[in-house]
């Protein structure tokens, strides 16, 4: 890794667009501004690896997830469950077959 | 565009055949956490997950993301401009909004990641994956009801 010191003010340039500037430093928060292209993502790190986590995890899943989703009762499935009584018995506000 | 429209065909192992066209696939420039290599994808429906589609990863058939639409109106907060212009220029209703859902054994638990939506410019079929600017969004939560 390379390591270099900055003063506040003081700015790094990572190839010919990505710009870092040191901002403030305060006890053991440093604040960084950094300016890059559009299309360059920035994040921090640790919010990057979990969402990096959550993506395999529900990617890469167990096998047989269409099925289970569909065999799933579809209220586990829609924003709006169908109302139910307590005793799990269908409100009566559906026709009764 | 010059490419052939013919019918292309997906071998998933979760999602079976599917038969899809040039037209059909949304590239996502930056790839997604986890799976930064990947760039082309297609999003596959399936009539009985409804409401769950799935983002299929064209160069890993294995890799598929359950998604959750999300409606713009219920976003806590929206991506900023500067988030979504690796997306191109979009009118508002070409942009859709979609949770990544972990669908449990039996899918009797989901949870969904509210901090980091996956956004899509139906126009210009190109995705990204935003977090939003607010840290109280989780990244795993269950499903709204």
């Amino acid at each position: 890794m390379l390591v270099l010191t900055r003063r506040i003010g003081e700015r790094l340039r990572i190839g010919a667009d990505i710009e870092l500037v040191v901002l403030d430093v305060r006890g053991r928060d440093v604040r960084l501004g950094v300016s890059a292209p559009s299309d360059v993502a920035i994040h921090r790190e640790e919010i990057y690896l979990k969402i990096q986590d959550n993506n395999r995890a529900a990617a890469l899943g167990q096998p047989g997830l269409t099925d289970a989703l569909a065999r799933a009762p579809r209220e586990l499935r829609r924003r709006k469950p169908e109302p139910r009584a307590k005793d799990g018995t269908q409100c009566a506000r559906r026709s009764a077959r | 565009m010059t490419m052939l429209d013919t019918a292309l065909v997906y071998q998933s192992p979760k999602l079976g055949d599917v038969s899809y066209s040039t037209e059909d696939v949304i590239r996502f420039p930056q790839g997604i956490p986890g799976f930064e290599q990947l760039r082309q994808f297609l999003l596959v429906t399936r009539e009985e997950c409804d409401p769950f589609i799935f983002l299929a990863a064209l160069e890993r058939p294995e890799v598929a993301l359950p998604l959750m639409p999300l409606a713009p109106a219920t976003l806590a907060v929206r991506p900023s401009r500067t988030a979504l212009a690796p997306l191109g220029e979009a009118g508002e209703d070409a942009i859709a909004y979609y949770a990544v859902a972990s669908i449990g054994l039996n899918a009797a638990e989901i949870i969904v990641n509210l901090r980091a939506p996956i956004v899509i410019n139906l126009d210009t079929r190109l995705g990204c994956q935003v977090i939003l600017p607010d840290e109280t969004l989780p990244i795993a939560a269950p499903r709204p009801a």
